[in-house]
């Protein structure tokens, strides 16, 4: 259901606010033991009663393709190229996370939401005994990007 | 035309609220990425309005509010945010702030909160609007 929901938002924000469209989406829910990081990962920690972590992990050419979008011919400095890649993968995983907040369980009441930690020098991160998880990779022209769920393995309510 | 202090510390959100702001023919006062350069900015020159991150790093945005408040009672500030922080935004507007703006930000819902926000005194004055 929240991984429905994130995948759901993200398409939705990808084509109707970013006008990039969306090639494929693939949902792994097997058993998955470790997860594979793309160039910018944003985390984002979700706090309720089925507390979970978001990761949205982006190829550097889509998140290029992205920034160039969301500045819509704002001038960036050579110097500041890294740090608006870094911003635009918070930004966009926030909104995402967001906007798919209405779809969670009992329509998100209750739940809180951390600010994203951008992840730069990760690529990977291997599951931690019991812990699910779930991913989806959502294929875009320009590159892809990953949306991943940690949570317990017992969650109240259905991922 | 009005004065505008984006306060913001998404180097991608003020860059995007500055290139709407200058887009609708206003001037950016000054891009702040803390709470405290906001009231810094704030003290030397007041602006005609503020658009405020509600999540910032060492003080948020709410406190920022209640600061720009004491500097001027009349400050006019609207909270940017994403879903999911309603009740930060309800706090924000008890401490002070008229209205929010959600994420995605995009050009129609900054105008129109400006619109909404300015049209009062555009009635009464053109102390805030003088194209």
């Amino acid at each position: 259901m929240i991984q429905e929901a994130l995948v759901a938002q993200c398409r939705l924000f990808l084509e109707e606010d970013m006008n990039t469209s969306v090639k494929t989406v693939t949902t792994t829910d097997a058993e998955i033991p470790k997860l594979m990081l793309k160039s910018y990962t944003s985390m984002i920690a979700v706090g309720g009663p089925n507390p979970l972590v978001i990761l949205i992990s982006f190829d550097t050419s889509l998140l290029d393709h992205l920034a160039e979008l969301f500045l819509d011919g704002a001038a960036v400095e050579h110097h500041e190229r890294e740090a608006v890649r870094d911003s635009v993968c918070g930004e966009i995983s926030n909104t995402v996370v967001g906007l798919a907040l209405h779809s969670f369980p009992n329509r998100g009441k209750g739940v809180s939401i951390t600010p994203p930690i951008t992840i730069n020098d990760a690529s990977s991160i291997a599951k931690f005994r019991t812990a699910k998880l779930t991913t989806s990779k959502i294929a875009a022209d320009f590159g892809s990007l990953s949306i991943s769920v940690i949570a317990s393995p017992t969650p109240k309510k259905e991922l | 035309m009005l004065k505008i202090l984006i306060v913001d510390d998404s180097l991608i959100i003020r860059k995007k609220i500055a290139k709407i702001v200058q887009d609708l023919g206003h001037s950016v006062l000054f891009n702040a990425q803390n709470a405290q350069e906001a009231i810094d900015a704030y003290q030397a020159e007041h602006a005609d309005l503020v658009t405020m991150d509600i999540t910032m790093p060492d003080m948020d945005g709410i406190s920022a509010v209640k600061a720009l408040m004491q500097i001027d009672a009349n400050a006019k500030i609207i909270m940017v945010t994403a879903l999911g922080q309603e009740e930060m935004v309800i706090r924000a507007i008890q401490a002070g702030a008229v209205g929010y703006l959600l994420k995605p930000i995009t050009q129609a819902k900054l105008e129109q909160s400006i619109g909404e926000l300015f049209s009062a005194y555009r009635c009464d004055t053109d102390e805030y609007l003088d194209d």
